[in-house]
């Protein structure tokens, strides 16, 4: 009876851990099919510890040559700035000072927010950086979504656990919430206005053309 | 003291810059390194110029050359990627006119942007390299700006000069930037007892992304100040730059950059041609 038990959990587990794994794969495919943009709306903690309404427009071009803009619309401080990705470098530009600094992808700091916005659109990415596990299924206004829980696997991602809800019928994140280790709401934030762009390099490059640019090695 | 004993080994100096040359080009891994040559009449000066950053550890090592001076700086940063940055710097030059030192800051962070700098020389600073103006003695300048709102900045600009004569004079600016489609910029300002407003204009004239911006200095100072630059490529990797300013009393500047050429003219009380060209070793732009 015992080892009956014992198999029954053992298949669960195989079984859950299959289907973490099929979502992850269902969303990474899903996402990688064709540019893409969405809106990023809710509340984030900034570091000295204030919570802020935040909207961000978040564009990514999937591929060997991925490529992600996240530009500003609040926090109102931080309006007009916006943030490029792509594998080898960031690009950070700075509206008040009409500065555009460009830094390695390995040395920038991304988590400026608490969060890379752009893990959202690269769950491959995002699974390499915390451990994810199906809690289980929620309705949303979107439809029926799986309820994700993840954990960092280091310690200095700046949060403690995650939340994300993805979307069955289209499978693509509709919100992530972060906390801290006391279970304190870091960032809870809302992915709508989700659809397939024609997204171009060119357009997520952009900046303005006199902006300063300053390279950091 | 110090110029008196440069001027006493003069061969010592030459030798040092040149040294300084082959060092720079022995390492070969510099981030970049822009060669000039800077021409003026009355009174005649003419003189090659060499400026090359290189990094060093988390830093930044900046050096500039010419006939009869050099200059070597440090700057370095802090970036906290879209909440802002701090940079800062230092740097001194000596050449056979004399010397100066300068340090400066700037921090960006949320919806504050300030910057102060201090120089000093004991000779005017465009004898120790072409680029600076004609003015020695101490210089300090505070700058400032703040986000009222997300389309509403204010700006602030506060100076102190005392000059080599020991003439001592003061400046402030205050400005009003509007944003919508286009940028609209209203200001006073005070500079050495001379009233001005200020008003400007900064927006896009095409889709690739054209940009011009005037600024209009007019009342006991008048100088306007005109920038268009230009993507030259979709990617954005090349852009052209024309900047004009015209003074009265008379004076003007015109320069022109592109794909790493640079060329200024400018006339005050005299003509001056300044060409450049920068090579980059996978580093700044």
């Amino acid at each position: 009876m015992k080892k009956l038990l014992a198999i029954a959990f053992l298949s669960l587990g195989l079984a859950t851990a299959q289907s973490i794994a099929e979502i992850t794969r269902q969303v990474q495919a899903n996402l990688e099919r064709s540019p893409w943009e969405a809106t990023v709306t809710g509340k984030v903690q900034l570091p000295d510890g204030s919570t802020q309404e935040a909207d961000f427009r978040l564009q990514v071009i999937p591929g060997k040559e991925q490529l992600a803009r996240v530009e500003f619309r609040k926090p109102a401080a931080l309006e007009g700035n916006f943030v490029v990705i792509s594998d080898r470098e960031v690009w950070n530009y700075l509206f008040l000072t009409n500065q555009l600094i460009i830094q390695p992808r390995a040395k920038a700091r991304i988590e400026g927010l608490g969060f890379n916005l752009t893990d959202l659109g690269d769950f491959e990415e995002l699974t390499q950086r915390v451990t994810l596990r199906l809690l289980g299924e929620q309705n949303t206004p979107a439809g029926p979504a799986w309820r994700i829980g993840g954990a960092p696997k280091d310690a200095s991602l700046g949060f403690a656990s995650m939340e994300i809800l993805v979307l069955k019928s289209d499978p693509r994140p509709l919100s992530i919430t972060l906390r801290d280790s006391s279970n304190k709401v870091l960032a809870d934030l809302n992915l709508t206005n989700f659809r397939r762009a024609n997204l171009t390099p060119q357009t997520l490059r952009k900046r303005p053309a006199d902006a300063e640019v300053l390279r950091r090695n | 003291m110090v110029r008196m004993k440069i001027l006493r080994y003069p061969h010592a100096v030459r030798f040092v810059v040149l040294a300084f040359c082959f060092q720079l080009a022995a390492l070969g891994f510099g981030q970049s390194l822009t060669f000039g040559l800077f021409g003026r009449l009355s009174p005649d000066h003419l003189t090659p110029t060499l400026e090359a950053t290189l990094p060093l550890g988390e830093l930044e090592l900046r050096a500039r050359l010419q006939r009869d001076a050099l200059g070597l700086g440090l700057n370095g940063a802090l970036e906290l990627s879209a909440l802002g940055r701090l940079s800062y710097g230092a740097g001194f030059s000596l050449g056979f006119a004399g010397w100066g030192l300068q340090a400066g800051a700037g921090a960006v962070l949320g919806p504050v942007a300030a910057s102060l700098e201090a120089l000093y020389s004991n000779t005017l600073r465009s004898s120790l390299w072409v680029g600076d103006e004609a003015e020695g003695g101490l210089k300090l300048g505070l700058g400032g700006r703040y986000r009222l709102e997300p389309r509403q900045t204010l700006g602030l600009q506060l100076g102190f000069k005392n000059s080599l004569a020991g003439t001592a004079s003061g400046s402030g600016e205050l400005s009003y930037a509007l944003r919508q489609e286009k940028t609209y910029t209203f200001g006073l300002g005070v500079d050495d007892s001379r009233l001005y407003g200020l008003l400007g204009w900064r927006g896009e004239l095409d889709e690739a992304g054209t940009l011009l911006e005037a600024t209009l200095r007019a009342g006991q100072l008048n100088r306007l100040e005109a920038a268009l630059s230009t993507p030259l490529d979709e990617e954005q990797l090349n852009t052209l730059k024309l900047r004009l300013t015209v003074a009265y009393p008379w004076a003007a500047t015109l320069g022109v950059e592109a794909y790493g050429f640079r060329a200024d003219a400018s006339y005050e009380g005299s003509f001056s041609l300044w060409l450049r060209y920068r090579l980059s070793f996978g580093g700044s732009e």
